[in-house]
This record gives C-alpha cells, structure tokens and sequence, in this order.
C-alpha cells in the first residue's frame, strides 16, 4: 500500500502550504456561499423569530418565508405572526389554522384567506380577513390566544381551518398549551423560550443550516427510532397513544364549549380540508368518511358552524380532472392545498360570509 | 447492503483502517475476500455458498484448461464449466418463467405445473458473465489462469460491483490485484469524485424521477397524454442515472483501493443510431454479448442474412438476460430488430461522417432518443396490460386524465439530453481531479452537502439489483 506520496503537499515549503491552504478555505466559503445563495432564494429560508408574550414564537413583521420543496411560495408577515392579505380595511374576520391555511407552499395572493378576501371585495363587501395560520397550531392554541385575538382585532366571525387531528394533538401534554384530558377546561403552561444567542437562532438565520436541519432531522430521527429506541417512528407513536387516551371521552366537546366560551362575542366557525379526492391504490377516491363523521360530530354539539366543502371539491376533479391537493414537485392529491384547491376554499368561504356578514 | 447507507459507510472506514493497519499485500487479499463476503451476506448469507461453488469450479477447471493440451479434454472442460454456470443462472432466474411459460402454452389441456419458491441471488447475473468470460478466455489463452485460489475469489466475489456490475474481465482485473492495493491522496479524491457524482445521479435526479415513474406506470389509465408522455421521458432519465449512478460509486470505491474498473456508460442518448447507443448504454454487458455470444454465432463473418440473425438472437438474449419476462425479451427483440434495420441500410448508404456539426448531431440523436425512451416502456412495464394502456395514452386514444407537469423532470429530461449532446463535445472530466487544485477537495465536499441536502425524500432501489 502506498500512502503519503502527495505530491504538491509534501514537496511544498511553509509558505506554499499556507498559500494552498487559504486558497482551500476560499474556495470553500465560495461554495457554502453559493449554496447559501441558491437555497435562501429558491428552496428554503426561514423567517426571523421573535417571542410574542400570547401567541409564543412568531414571525418578526417584514419578514419572509420562502418555500420550495412542496410546491414554491413566498409568504411574507407582518405583526403577530400575520400574514399578509390584499387588503387592510373592513370588517374584521380571523382566519386561524395550520399548515393548510398558513399554506407556504403558495405566495401570498394564492392563500384561501387572501382569495377570500379578493372575492368579498370584488362584490363589494369590504372585509379585512386576518391571515394567523401557523404551522403546528392546535385547538389548545386556539383557545389560549382567544383573548389577545379579541383584543387586538375584534373580529365579527373566528374561522378555525381544523381537522379531528388538531383536537386529539390539543391532549398532547409536552406541547406549550394543551387540554386536560377528561376536564371541561384546560390549563395553559407558557413555555419560556430563550431566542437571543443560541445555537437554535444561529440554524435558523442560515439557510444552509436550517434546511439541513430541515431534511434530515427526520432522517436522524427515523434512524434514531429503528437502531436505537428498536421502534416506530416518534410522531406515530406519540399520536397513537393520544389516540388511545381520548378513547371513550368526550374531548370533541369539551374543546369546542372551551372554545366558544373564549371567543365568547364572536361567531365561531370551523372549516374543515377534505382530504378527497385523492389517489389510493392506483384509482382516484372520493372517500372522504373519516372527514364526514368528525364534520357530524362537531356539529352535533349545536355549538359551532361547520364548513365542508367536498362537494367542490369532487367537481373539480369532475370537471378538469384537478385534485385540490399536490403540487408540480409532489404527487398529486397528497400533502397541502395547491393553487386550486385554494381557490375552490376562498371561493367556499367568500360565499359563506356573504350571507352572514351584514 | 447500499452504497448509500449507514451499514455500508461503517464497513467501509473498518476495511480501510483494517488496510492501513496490515500492510501484507495478501493480507489485503484477504480483507478484499472477506469485506466482499461480509457485504454480500448483508443482501443474503445463504447465496455465499453459491458463490463459493462457482469460485473453486472456475479455478479449478481453468487450472487444468491451463495445463491440459489435449483439444477434446479442454472442450470437456469448457463445457463443464459452462454447463455449471448456466445451470445455476437458469435454475435461479428462468426456472419459474419456464414453468409459467409451459402453463400458459399448455393451459388449453388442463395442465398447471406449480411455480417453484426460489429466491433469486442478488449480482447473479453479473458474476456467473464473469464466470464464463474467464473461462473462455482461458480456454481461447486470452489470460492465464489466476495465480491463486484466493485470487480468483477476489475477483468475483469483489464487492464495489458485485450485485451489478460493471462486468468485469478477469484479464483486466488480475493484473491490478497482483500489483496490490494502492490508495493516494489522488486516488482517493477521485473515488471520492466519482461515488458522489454518482450519488447525485442516484439520490437527487434518479430517485425523484421514480416519484413520477412509479405513479404513471401503476396507473397510466389517470394520468393525461402529457404526463404519461412525461412520465417516460423521465423513466429514460431515471434508467440511466440509476443504472449509470451506481457505476459511477462503484468505479469510485474501486479507485479509492486502487483499481480501475470498466468504463459502463458514455453518454449513451446523444448516441446518433441504435448501434452507437449500445456502443455507449451498459457497455460492459454489450461488449460481453459481442464478444461471448455475437462474434461465436458468426458475427457478420457469414453474410447478411446470418447477420442479421446473429443481431435479433444476441439481443433477445440479452433482453433475457435483464429478467424472466416476455416484456424484456420483446424490449431486446426490438432492439435487435433496429440494428439489424440499421446494418441492412447503413450497408446501402454512406456511413455517417465523424465530424458533424452540433445541429446536425442533435438533429440525429432527438430521433434515437425518442425511439429509445418509447421502446423502453415495453422494459418498465409490469404488465402487458399497463404497455396497452401506456400506448394508449401515448397515442392519444385516452388523452384526458389528471396533467401533472412534475417539475423534476421537466427540468431533467432536458438537462440530461442537451447537456450530454454539449458533454459529447467537451474534455473535461471530474473524475480526474488533483488534491494539487484548491478547488478540488472543496468542489467534492460541496458536491456532497449537496447530495445529502437534495436527496429525493425516499430511496428507491437501484433498478439493475432485480437482474
């Protein structure tokens, strides 16, 4: 075995060596950087954070999102975590939701909210519909940041984008605010976050680092589950013990009175995703049971007005063979709301409001 | 075990740090012999035992091919051996498509042979190749024998190209392995170049492909003409990079311990006809085909129709080699057709100048790519029912369904096509780098921040590992 025979290292004197080596070094931040350059622009940079006192973590204002592996977007804040609609002026209505209604993977103007919004304008009914979706928000959360919601926009109508997930993660017990399970209410624990130098901050000012972070965690965490804990994936698990743990109570309609008793003043509404149509097994299905029976049950309360809006859904797919859901880079029917399916949503839920705002 | 996994990259720092602590050079054959044994046994321990019968006949048999003079023992000898050798691939890859086969000739009598439960050995197809080009070649006195037992188990058992290929000669082989194990710093970041090019072409383009591929071609009845028309124009694009992705990481492992192994691709859709396209797609298997199956058959030494003959049959047999399928079969059928096709009129026209202008080599590479990627459904397909409704959809007799433009491969079908017409007429080449250029050691490093950044979400597997 022949080692040690380099030629340009071993033959070179100190200052060559030194040479090389900066040569080396700037060539390696001129790749990082151009790498930088090419993920904050089109695949993944996060937005700068602030510690809001009721809401948590959230957005600072003026900053962006930009969001390219599940369809591309740019989703840019203001304050509160908001995101921005066309317009700033009307009656106020709240939209609150996840992922689907925070909805990066589609720019501002194409979020069902800002659809709304635009639509509700065009026939002259001027509303100010709010933008608070966030990724990972839950009914728990909803509920703890009713007051400040009240507070800062005094909304007519509270639009919750839910599904019977965020009612069984609202149990989750090592999340920032939860649901007692089996009380009528629920307790609120404020989780302090340090946010001024750590290594967390520094990850997410990068965008290198942050998609990094971004892609493989769950890599580590798969590999974590099956070498070292010899088991499931961590979120299945997790969601599968919730599972059993609201077996047999009552937890839909606990959270949905906590609700409405913290929006009290306001008209609640919940908007249901279907998720149909979609591919299962090579075919297209319009299967949407497990959505209808939640949609049943949360209205059964009389409580709460429910929106659903498979119907359109299905005719979409009908008439132009769309599926509201996938993008040109995911498969379709599968993950977030495209472009169309967000307008079929704001279309939805423009002429819900039409007839019942004055 | 793959490249791209944990288990692999672990055996791999062993095996160096094992070399770098012994330094006896057949020590080192012995660490070759026994990572290659432990990297097969993670696909399947049992087929060891396969490998080591196939290892002592071969040596063994060619050991007194070597010594014997007599022309009617050394026939003996070669037909043992050959025997042998087809013996286990047929019994192992053709057993149950034979059975399937007489059932569905016979199923008009009412005769139905149960299928066998046999599990077909990962890289079997490549070594028992391997096999007999060394016994040919030792009974043609092409090469000698290996100088020892340990040797030729070396050579077919050695792990970077094991379960599929490059198909390797054991004239090219041997003579590195006797030189021993050589690992330099250029070497080694040119195996380095090498593994994350064709990890790239694996992980970021090939895999996120299949995303499209897989859903078209179990369900090509949803899909638009656009897709499905997409949808196979990625699976070329899949195919190759797959395919040409895992030789590149095993042509970088073997340079990183010294070896060269057998250029397998090169650039094979700028490929200006049929002929050169198999001139330049999985070059390793078509020039064993030529030299182990063509030329004895006749070649084109015995007139045009025998030529033409020798063409279909050499390429049905090599759509048989990729799998126990009529769709393979047919795929090579067709392909052995066209070249028959292109020898019966390149025969009557003059043949096509070296030196042609870029326009005119894309004007004549877009048809062939286009044959090629059409002819390639009949290869993906797993059904003759999904070919139906493929063809149907390519044809436009279904045209509607969903249209979903996958971005991935509307960005890499072109990229893969214009930009190997533009490599087809450049020098440079990445797998020659030197630690002695600051950008080079940098260049791979980014190279590999990337692969691991824009990895597809779910690794498929390597396509060529099913033959």
């Amino acid at each position: 075995m022949q080692t040690g025979n380099v030629e340009p290292r071993s033959s070179m004197k100190i200052p060559a060596r030194m040479g090389y080596g900066l040569k080396t070094a700037g060539w390696s931040l001129l790749f990082i950087a151009l790498l930088e350059v090419f993920i904050r622009s089109l695949v993944y940079k996060t937005p700068l954070m602030q510690l809001h006192p009721d809401l948590g973590l959230v957005p600072r204002p003026g900053s962006s999102y930009v969001w390219g592996t599940e369809g591309f977007g740019v989703t840019h804040f203001l304050e509160a975590g908001e995101i921005v609609t066309p317009h700033t002026e009307g009656i106020s209505v709240v939209i609150l939701g996840d992922s689907f209604t925070e909805a990066l993977q589609v720019g501002d103007a194409w979020k069902f909210p800002s659809v709304a919004e635009s639509i509700l304008w065009d026939g002259g009914l001027q509303v100010d519909l709010h933008n608070l979706g966030a990724s990972g928000r839950n009914m728990a959360d909803y509920t703890a940041m009713a007051s400040f919601i009240v507070w800062k926009y005094s909304p007519e109508i509270v639009v919750l984008q839910v599904s019977r997930e965020d009612f069984i993660e609202s149990l989750d017990t090592s999340r920032p605010n939860y649901f007692t399970s089996g009380a009528p209410g629920f307790e609120l624990v404020e989780q302090e976050i340090d946010y001024s130098l750590t290594l967390q901050n520094l990850v997410r000012r990068s965008g290198l680092l942050s998609f990094g972070v971004h892609q493989l965690g769950p890599v580590a965490d798969d590999l974590i589950a099956e070498y070292i804990l010899k088991a499931g994936p961590a979120k299945q698990r997790t969601r599968t013990l919730q599972a059993q743990a609201v077996a047999g109570e009552d937890y839909l309609g606990q959270q949905i009175t906590a609700l409405v008793e913290a929006y009290s003043g306001c008209a609640v509404v919940l908007l249901v995703v279907p998720n149909a149509p979609r591919i299962v097994d090579g075919s297209v299905s319009f299967d949407a049971t497990a959505d209808q029976e939640f949609v049943l049950d949360a209205g059964s309360y009389g409580l709460v007005t429910v929106l659903f809006p498979l119907q359109q859904f299905t005719e979409l797919y009908r008439s132009e063979y769309i599926l509201p859901r996938g993008f040109l880079n995911s498969s379709p029917g599968t993950g977030h709301l495209n472009r169309e399916g967000h307008h079929i949503l704001g279309q939805f839920l423009a002429d819900f409001l039409e007839g019942v705002l004055p | 075990m793959s490249f791209l996994s944990i288990q692999f990259a672990l055996l791999f720092i062993l095996f160096l740090f094992l070399v770098w602590l012994w330094k006896n050079p057949t020590w080192h054959k012995v660490l070759l012999l026994a990572a290659s044994c432990a990297f097969y046994a993670f696909w399947d321990w049992r087929f060891l035992g396969l490998l080591f019968i196939i290892t002592l006949a071969d040596y063994f048999i060619s050991v007194r091919l070597q010594r014997s003079t007599n022309r009617n023992v050394r026939k003996s000898l070669l037909f043992v051996n050959l025997a042998l050798n087809l013996s286990i691939l047929g019994y192992f890859k053709y057993t149950n498509f034979f059975i399937e086969t007489l059932n569905l000739v016979s199923g008009r009598l009412g005769l139905a042979i149960p299928e066998m439960s046999i599990i077909l050995p990962v890289g079997i197809s490549f070594y028992v190749f391997e096999s007999i080009s060394y016994i040919v070649d030792v009974y043609r006195g092409v090469t000698r024998p290996a100088d020892s037992l340990l040797d030729y188990a070396v050579f077919i058992t050695f792990f970077p190209r094991l379960v599929a290929g490059p198909i390797m000669r054991a004239a090219h082989f041997l003579p590195q392995l006797s030189r021993g194990l050589r690992i330099s710093p250029d070497q080694a970041l040119q195996g380095a170049q090498l593994f994350v090019q064709g990890a790239i072409k694996k992980a970021v383009v090939a895999d996120a492909m299949a995303l499209l591929v897989d859903a078209v071609y179990a369900s090509p009845g949803i899909y638009s003409s656009a897709t499905v028309y997409l949808g196979i124009a990625a699976y070329s694009v899949q195919i190759l990079f797959d395919f040409s992705g895992y030789s590149d990481m095993a042509c970088g492992i073997a340079r990183l311990l010294g070896f060269e192994l057998p250029l397998n691709f090169n650039l094979p859709y700028v490929a200006q006809s049929i002929t050169e396209f198999w001139k330049r797609w999985h070059i390793s298997l078509s020039s064993w085909l030529r030299d182990y199956l063509y030329i004895p058959l006749g070649g084109n030494r015995r007139g045009g129709f025998r030529t033409y003959a020798n063409l279909l049959l050499t390429m049905l047999l090599g759509g048989l080699w990729h799998g126990a399928s009529w769709n393979f079969v047919f795929w090579g059928g067709l392909h052995g057709s066209m070249l028959a096709l292109e020898r019966f009129f390149t025969a009557r026209s003059a043949s096509i100048p070296a030196d042609q202008k870029p326009a005119a080599q894309w004007a004549r590479a877009v048809p062939v790519f286009a044959i090629v990627t059409l002819v390639w459904v009949f290869f993906r397909s797993p059904s003759v029912e999904t070919t139906r409704l493929v063809f149907e959809k390519l044809l436009f007799l279904q045209p509607d369904g969903i249209t979903w433009l996958y971005l991935p491969a509307l960005i890499f079908v072109p990229i893969v096509f214009l930009g190997g017409l533009v490599a087809r007429n450049q020098k440079w080449d990445l797998s020659r780098l030197t630690v002695a250029k600051p950008y080079a050691i940098p260049l791979v490093l980014a190279e590999f921040l990337f692969a691991f950044l824009f990895a597809a979400g779910a690794q498929s597997p390597f396509i060529y590992f099913q033959f």
